[in-house]
């Protein structure tokens, strides 16, 4: 019989070491109007703020849970702390941050990413930002980034109202509900009119609590003609325990205006990542996301343009690596409704050790979206026959003057290649290493250079087993 | 900021028989977002008033090799339903042609066994006016059997009543084992208000098995196509290949498609491919129909007509090949 190589789960000890849970504040666990009631004024919700997490509760407790993906069975919300207050109150100078939590981001090395290469970082532990930073001479160019609630109750009161949730309704699906019901913290940006961001913004979620959940909310808007490249990082300790992360990101592109949005996933594999992303683009407007998904016990995570404008343009470029225990349902939706509008999403999902990768993806193309240009392209990589990969795309076209093309090829590393790279003086573990690599560089050669760098440490330390 | 409608247009096509008299037809093995009314189909149907025809076994001996033409199925009530067993015994070779024409609501059903070494080919004209048509066809394949299905769907024209017909198909083809394969070519034309509503599945057991499946089409006027097509490699399916490719021909303001190619996979040794192209006729062609005179709406009714007639040149017997011309020719007409 052919012997294979035998590929071990991933080093995550980085990530996983856990903090001594010293809590400020945990809510008790479950969701009732009660619960919501007192996370509500343990915030110091304004009144319409109180009234919308009641709402959505209301609408939580209506809908159904998707019969459509995998299984979140194991989530019970009746055990989950949806509110978890660290001791630190938000800083703006890393020295104030508590000592055990500022050790965690410097083992993940963000205040040394911010030195080098980032124009401002927050920093969400649990529930609650512990840290806000931005360079001054971003501050002086009027760019907004501050954490929700200092935004949601200073200047911007009204530009948060406006825009709150308006994009992903509570009534989108159960989880978009849950988190408009108990949502903290996360991050606002506001880009004025005409301003070029040259380095990029940087938010990074950690959930350190036991059975908790995080529901950061992170709201975006990038005025007339400005641009912006924001990166969003997340990860946790493994606990034997559900922890849920069911965050929502809405990006408001305006006209001519460019977002990129890049995310490198690597929460824990005790983790229900239900996270709903999406972003509506005007005229000439460009949303770019860029999604390395490595992390999560459960994931369903499918990034959303909503191309309103004429002439406004979408790229998703994502890749997924599922391993022992893991099943990522993630892809990418698209809503064509300008004139001349064009999407594009290039993907690539790995399985492995018994791991489930799904691609799913929707191109909807409407009727008043004529001159629209759609192409879709996914791989996928079976490295074992324990484990599964499935591509479930749907195109729903709707005018003849449509040019929407779509590709996809499911397969195994080719024997070939490992041999050829074997002759060429490689072990067999680094030959599928590197193939494995090379199969993802759609992600990381769009990623800042450091983070490129380590997406391709995930990768290799995934691929690092003993050949059986 | 106001809310943003983010569901296709009109959204309710497929959800306009939601009483108690539904068929729930065409169900994807692997759902997606209900928003996108595609993981089934319903059928308004009134089952108490279905007249049952009696099921008929059609068995080709071992070694043999025949032709057999189905006939239209006579529909008297306003519901039928008819069901047809094809055996098709070690090495017996067997082509298989049925038109369903139908004049009232039908059901018809075909399951077929191919053993050892059969082959079997099924060719299926179905076209309706105004009626509703479910077409069902199941399979089962053993060692280096191979089947092979040629389908052409398309409305018809009928008085006043325009191209209303609705034709639902339903396809699952189980290559059990090793060495089985399944070819499919199909067609279709729709016009008016013709509703084409498709599901395939093809399920890999065996091991070194093979699906490859063409589908070519038009869409004209309001007309609405789904086409769900499922390669699904089980574990155990090594060495097997699937490839799945769909055109599409848009030539309706108002038509409406819905593509979901799917590929489910649990074995690594496996390759399985799929691609779709969904628009207007390309430059390219307009360009070469242009230098020889003819313009475009007649180049775009040329092609659309060719989505159907290309299955022609699948069949190989004379006579078969003239009746399907002469039934292709009742139906599309002379434009």
């Amino acid at each position: 019989m052919e012997e294979k190589t035998y590929v071990e789960d991933i080093d995550r000890s980085i990530y996983d070491i856990k903090d001594v849970e010293d809590d400020d504040f945990r809510m008790e666990e479950g969701l009732t109007p009660d619960i919501i009631k007192k996370l509500s004024e343990e915030k110091d919700d304004p009144e319409w703020m109180r009234e919308f997490r009641l709402e959505s509760l209301k609408i939580y407790n209506e809908l159904e849970v998707p019969d459509w993906g995998p299984s979140i069975e194991g989530l019970d919300m009746n055990h989950i702390a949806t509110y978890v207050r660290p001791k630190s109150n938000m800083e703006n100078t890393w020295e104030n941050v508590p000592q055990d939590i500022k050790d965690t981001f410097e083992r993940l090395g963000i205040p040394q990413a911010e030195r080098k290469s980032l124009a401002g970082v927050g920093a969400q532990y649990d529930s609650e930002l512990v840290y806000h930073n931005v360079k001054d001479e971003v501050a002086e160019q009027g760019v907004v980034y501050t954490d929700m609630e200092s935004a949601m109750k200073g200047e911007y009161a009204d530009m948060v109202k406006e825009y709150f949730m308006k994009l992903v309704p509570p009534r989108d699906h159960k989880f978009a509900a849950l988190h408009g019901a108990v949502w903290s913290g996360g991050s606002f940006v506001y880009v004025p009119k005409n301003t070029e961001l040259s380095i990029p913004l940087q938010s990074y979620f950690r959930l350190n609590a036991k059975g908790a959940g995080q529901f950061e909310h992170t709201l975006i808007i990038v005025d007339e003609g400005a641009s912006l490249h924001f990166i969003e990082g997340c990860s946790a300790p493994k606990y034997n325990v559900a922890n849920l992360h069911a965050g929502c990101v809405e990006l408001y592109v305006k006209k001519n205006a460019k977002l990129r949005y890049s995310t490198i996933e690597n929460w824990s594999k005790n983790m229900y990542n239900l996270n709903t992303k999406r972003a509506i683009v005007e005229e000439g407007g460009s949303v770019e996301w860029v999604s390395g998904s490595f992390g999560s016990h459960v994931g369903y995570l499918y990034p959303m343009s909503v191309l309103k404008g004429d002439n406004s343009r979408m790229e998703f470029t994502g890749v997924t690596f599922a391993g022992n225990g893991q099943n990522l349902d993630t892809g990418a939706k698209v809503v064509h409704i300008g004139k001349n509008t064009s999407s594009y999403m290039n993907t690539r999902s790995i399985s492995k050790s018994g791991g489930i990768s799904t691609f799913r993806s929707s191109v909807v193309v409407k009727k008043s979206a004529t001159g629209t240009k759609s192409a879709v392209s996914c791989e996928s990589l079976m490295l074992d026959s324990d484990s599964r990969s499935d591509t479930i795309p749907a195109m729903d076209i709707r005018t003849k003057d449509a040019d929407v093309g779509h590709e996809a090829k499911i397969g195994s590393i080719s024997d070939d290649a490992v041999f050829y790279l074997m002759s060429r003086g490689m072990s067999e573990e680094d030959a599928r290493a590197l193939i494995v690599s090379g199969f993802a560089d759609n992600v990381s050669k769009e990623l800042p250079l450091e983070y490129a760098l380590e997406m391709n440490n995930l990768i290799r330390l995934e691929m690092k087993g003993s050949i059986g | 900021m106001t809310n943003i409608n983010i569901l296709p247009d009109n959204e309710n096509v497929y959800n306009e028989h939601n009483g108690s008299d539904v068929l729930t037809v065409n169900a994807m093995p692997s759902k997606t977002w209900h928003w996108l009314s595609v993981n089934e189909a319903r059928i308004k149907w009134d089952s108490n008033s279905e007249e049952k025809y009696a099921d008929e076994l059609i068995v080709i001996s071992e070694n043999n090799k025949e032709e057999i033409w189905i006939d239209d199925i006579t529909t008297q009530n306003e519901y039928n339903s008819k069901k047809v067993k094809i055996e098709a015994k070690e090495n017996s070779e067997v082509t298989i042609v049925s038109n369903h024409d139908i004049k009232n609501n039908l059901r018809a059903f075909m399951d077929i066994n191919l053993s050892k070494n059969a082959k079997v080919k099924l060719v299926q004209l179905l076209s309706s006016a105004d009626k509703a048509l479910y077409n069902e066809v199941k399979v089962s394949c053993d060692e280096k059997s191979s089947f092979e299905l040629v389908q052409a769907f398309m409305g018809k024209k009928q008085g006043d009543t325009g191209y209303s017909g609705k034709i639902y198909s339903n396809v699952i083809v189980n290559l059990d084992k090793d060495n089985s394969e399944f070819k499919y070519d199909m067609g279709y034309l729709g016009q008016g208000d013709n509703l084409l509503d498709y599901n395939l599945v093809v399920n890999h057991f065996g091991k070194n098995t093979n699906c490859e499946i063409n589908v070519n089409g038009a869409l004209k006027d309001k007309s609405q196509k789904t086409f769900r097509g499922t390669i699904d490699f089980k574990k155990g399916s090594s060495g097997s290949v699937g490839a799945e490719n769909e055109t599409v021909l848009m030539l309706g303001d108002d038509v409406v498609n819905k593509t979901v190619p799917v590929i489910l996979c649990s074995e690594e040794e496996v390759s399985g491919t799929h691609g779709a192209s969904i628009g207007e006729l390309d430059e390219e062609t307009l360009f070469y129909f242009e230098s020889r005179g003819i313009d475009k709406e007649k180049a775009e009714n040329i092609m659309a007509r060719a989505s159907v007639e290309r299955l022609v040149g699948l069949i190989e017997n004379a006579n078969e090949k003239e009746i399907i011309e002469k039934t292709l020719q009742e139906v599309l007409g002379d434009d």
